[in-house]
């Protein structure tokens, strides 16, 4: 459907009576040229195994989180690996690449609903609704030590240093152990 | 001088516009009248997701036994809730229990003849509450409420977390 209106938008501006050189065409063509890029920013997103786990409300189970922890995992090994490279070998080249790594994992992050959890867990002023949604203890510790571990790799895309990787990949190892409890 | 004629025809359907602008988000904001809670009888099974609950009995008391410190303030009683859940086998004893914990304190309250609701003041196992010694996690546990010493027609409401489709929002049972 998308092809189809990019297509038809750039119909219209080549059949533009007025042609290129015409001073009338040219707000026009802005015009549509803004509508298909807007057209392309409202693309839906790429599924993840953490889609539909943001509207759940009670008893996450492992089988059902399992998909969504190991994309997760995944994430965060490859954003290590891509840190350690900018960080101790000064490769600047892999920062982009580790800045697109940490979006996705925020991506995931945000399907999964952590930053609802804590909204509701202020609302309540107690951890009932978070402990209902996430009621396996090995889940919790899970989503903790992956929690820090991203904030610390937040640090260090944002500005490279050595401090912040060093305790994201301390927090990262107590995550990976708590994965293996719930995979 | 101004003149203050009877209102035009243009007046009326302004005002009855605005009236019934106001009664429309008034409706609005206060919503739909809620869902009446689904009746469960003393002992049924109350389904909710991956547990379910039985209440067993209720006891009325003035405090909580020793060492416990709660106790009902003038006016007041303590009413005790035994339940048993069921289900949660996937899981270690210790997230069992702070499921429970929170489920029990956060999802069930007590609602009187007049409509006062109570919240829940304490639940631990009933293990615990006799004061015996238990190695494992107890299926039996007492939720503790503090009601008004003169409440009526006490009614136990349970509302489920994450309702399903044809399923119940609140369970209520009685506590006569």
């Amino acid at each position: 459907m998308l092809d189809g209106m990019s297509e038809h938008v750039a119909n219209m501006i080549s059949s533009d009576r007025c042609g290129s050189g015409c001073p009338a065409s040219l707000p026009r063509a802005i015009i549509l040229v803004g509508l298909a890029v807007v057209c392309l920013a409202c693309e839906p997103p790429a599924p993840t195994a953490c889609d539909g786990l943001e509207d759940r409300r009670y008893g996450i189970t492992r089988e059902e989180y399992a998909p969504c922890a190991r994309e997760m995992m995944t994430a965060l090994d490859t954003l290590q690996r891509q840190l350690q490279r900018v960080v101790l070998r000064a490769d600047s080249l892999v920062w982009p690449e580790a800045r697109k790594t940490y979006r996705h994992l925020r991506l995931l992050r945000n399907r999964v609903g952590f930053v609802a959890d804590a909204w509701r867990e202020l609302r309540a002023q107690s951890p009932g609704p978070y402990i209902e949604r996430w009621p396996d203890g090995s889940m919790r510790a899970f989503n903790l030590h992956l929690g820090n571990a991203f904030a610390q790799y937040m640090s260090a895309v944002n500005r490279p240093n050595r401090a912040n990787l060093q305790e994201g990949s301390r927090h990262h190892a107590y995550a990976r152990q708590a994965y293996a409890r719930i995979r | 001088m101004p003149e203050f004629g009877k209102p035009g025809k243009a007046g009326l359907v302004q005002t009855l516009a605005v009236t019934g602008g106001l009664l429309c988000g008034s409706m609005i904001a206060c919503g739909s009248p809620p869902e009446p809670a689904t009746s469960f009888a003393r002992g049924e099974r109350i389904p909710l997701g991956i547990l379910s609950l039985e209440v067993r009995r209720s006891q009325e008391m003035q405090r909580m036994p020793r060492p416990f410190s709660g106790q009902a303030q003038a006016g007041e009683k303590l009413v005790a809730v035994f339940v048993h859940w069921r289900g949660l086998d996937n899981y270690d004893d210790a997230s069992r229990r702070s499921l429970i914990d929170s489920l029990l304190c956060n999802r069930l309250r007590i609602v009187d003849s007049e409509g006062y609701a109570y919240s829940c003041m304490q639940a631990m196992p009933s293990d615990l509450f006799n004061l015996r010694p238990s190695r494992s996690l107890s299926s039996q546990w007492v939720v503790v409420f503090r009601v008004w010493v003169d409440s009526e027609g006490l009614v136990l409401q349970i509302e489920h977390p994450e309702p399903v489709e044809g399923g119940f929002r609140v369970a209520a049972v009685s506590l006569d």
